[in-house]
């Protein structure tokens, strides 16, 4: 029976060690032969670089206008968190200290939306957003993410403020702190790490999104990552090692990310998942 | 004539009330809820997307959907397929890293992370890069194992396209998949395993009877994850395979994309993008009605 129970325990840490090995292939083989010469990719691809080299990231560099789509995306990233943090919180909050039948709808409708593709409004927002003027701006973007991430930020903070014990902050309204006062002093401390938590889900959206993105900025000057490599995929004069380079270039931020934020990333994969 | 205290106080929590959830509310609105009330109205309306009068034309773009596009079908008929693919595939090996990681592995929070990484490539760049393993490492493999299936002429038929983009999905929501799983399994308490196993369960009983059972909300959670994620999928459509060969791999987001910027057709395009989300709709609450239905009270 022991020994049994042993050979199951081996074989489950083989086969989860091999499929690990499995899902990071296409890792390792994207940034070895990203340092290769073009000749040598296509002999051995498999193998480490011979002749390492760099050229490859000058030139993707160049071509993706790096340094400037990584600004845009970065400002993008940055600057759409704050209406998340900022009203949405706010809001979540308001939804679960004052129940009644204003803010129960507005909580239903926004969760309801949620399970609403942006497909579903894709046509006439590419129409708003230009009438509004929000169009060809990292700022107007931005302010649109401000406005689809509101379901999700507010649903996590509604359900984080529910365990904040009310007394708290009913000794600081007698006291005759306001409420605007009372959130942001005592209460926001407390579910600081449901705010990082959606922040954490929102910012990997906003740095991955390509179709809103796309309908919103055209001019050469505003691109993003995503819209840089798009546009390098598509050039006439394509070849894998630059592009292998660009890829590499591409994924490195949010590995960064990955490795600094793991821990709200892996909590918000399983928070953003929860039922309403 | 100075205000009474009631009405003093109904100002102030009126004032309150703007404060709190006035700039979301207002945000939201304009941006999503009007978009998504206009998309609905256009898609009864003839609407070209660049002159500013346009007809009420009653169902006849779903009508002209339903009866004669059959590239929409073809289409549809490709995204339930390659949903439905994803679906099992990514929760039937999400559920055995979650499963198998359970047990006291060395290493477990690395290979939890490692798992979830594809995760994080995201947009164009996953299908961009996928591209160079599946037309370079691929026909490589299939040489040295001399399993034909890698060599074949990948993007030149339907069936390599589709299968292309099934792998390459299943690859980014897997971890996803697990993460969920995992925190589905560490909810449940040992109590009841341990109970079992003294009474002589075997492990293959806790699982069937005690884990998969207590676990029924995970699953509800995680096919309707990954089944919304798929009918959805765009990015990966046009970096991957970009539709071809001829249109064939071409998702229904892709062909909602053509028909409303490409041939300017925006009253069409919504009503194609509108049964898009009834589809959505329908198969998600059917999901979630089965599955609930088979969780436990405890």
């Amino acid at each position: 029976m022991k020994a049994k129970k042993r050979i199951t325990y081996w074989a489950t840490v083989t086969a989860l060690a091999v499929s690990l090995l499995i899902v990071l292939v296409p890792f390792y083989i994207v940034v070895s032969n990203s340092f290769k010469p073009y000749s040598e990719i296509a002999k051995y691809i498999f193998a480490l670089p011979k002749e390492f080299t760099f050229r490859n990231y000058s030139e993707a560099w160049r071509r993706l206008n790096f340094a400037n789509s990584l600004k845009n995306t970065a400002v993008i990233a940055v600057f759409s968190n704050v209406g998340g943090v900022l009203f949405a919180s706010m809001c979540g909050y308001w939804i679960t200290r004052h129940p009644n039948k204003l803010t129960k709808m507005v909580y239903f409708v926004l969760i309801a939306f949620m399970s609403i593709p942006f497909q579903a409004l894709m046509i006439p927002f590419a129409k708003i957003t230009k009438g509004l003027n929000l169009t060809n701006s990292l700022w107007g973007l931005s302010i649109c993410f401000w406005a689809l991430t509101v379901p999700i930020s507010t649903f996590i903070t509604a359900g984080a403020v529910k365990s904040v014990p009310i007394e708290i902050e009913e000794s600081a309204l007698i006291d005759g702190c306001s409420h605007f006062g009372t959130y942001w002093i005592i209460v926001f401390p407390l579910i600081k790490a449901s705010i990082f938590t959606f922040a954490t889900i929102n910012t990997l959206w906003f740095w991955n999104d390509y179709l809103m993105t796309q309908l919103m900025l055209s001019k050469k000057a505003l691109r993003t990552i995503q819209i840089s490599m798009q546009a390098l995929f598509n050039e006439a004069f394509f070849a894998w090692d630059v592009a292998l380079a660009a890829l590499t270039l591409a994924i490195l931020p949010l590995f960064i990310f990955f490795v600094i934020a793991q821990k709200q990333v892996l909590a918000g994969a399983s928070a953003g998942a929860v039922k309403g | 004539m100075p205000m009474s205290l009631k009405t003093q106080k109904k100002m102030r929590s009126i004032s309150n009330y703007i404060l709190f959830m006035g700039p979301a509310v207002l945000l939201f609105v304009v941006i999503g809820l009007i978009p998504f009330f206009y998309e609905i109205w256009y898609s009864f309306t003839n609407w070209d997307g660049i002159h500013a009068d346009y007809k009420f034309v009653g169902l006849k773009n779903y009508l002209d959907v339903l009866t004669s596009d059959t590239k929409y079908w073809t289409s549809m008929w490709f995204t339930v397929k390659f949903a439905v693919c994803v679906v099992v595939l990514s929760n039937f090996i999400g559920f055995w890293w979650a499963y198998g990681l359970s047990k006291n592995i060395p290493f477990r929070n690395v290979m939890r992370a490692g798992f979830y990484l594809p995760r994080i490539v995201g947009g164009v760049i996953l299908g961009f890069l996928w591209r160079f393993i599946i037309t370079e490492l691929f026909p490589l493999i299939g040489k040295l194992t001399g399993i034909g299936w890698f060599s074949q002429a990948w993007f030149q038929t339907e069936s390599s396209s589709f299968w292309a983009m099934v792998i390459v999905m299943t690859w980014s929501m897997a971890g996803y998949m697990m993460i969920i799983y995992v925190a589905g399994l560490t909810s449940i308490s040992s109590d009841y395993i341990e109970a079992a196993t003294i009474d002589g369960a075997k492990s293959g009983h806790v699982l069937r009877y005690i884990i998969l059972p207590l676990l029924m909300p995970a699953f509800t959670q995680c096919l309707f994850l990954s089944m919304v994620n798929s009918l959805k999928v765009y990015d990966l459509n046009i970096s991957l395979t970009n539709g071809n060969p001829f249109r064939l791999s071409e998702a229904v987001t892709m062909n909602v994309y053509q028909t409303a910027f490409s041939s300017n057709k925006m009253g069409y395009g919504s009503a194609k993008a509108l049964i898009l989300v009834l589809v959505i709709a329908c198969v998600s609450l059917i999901q979630v009605a089965i599955t609930t239905r088979k969780e436990v009270e405890l």
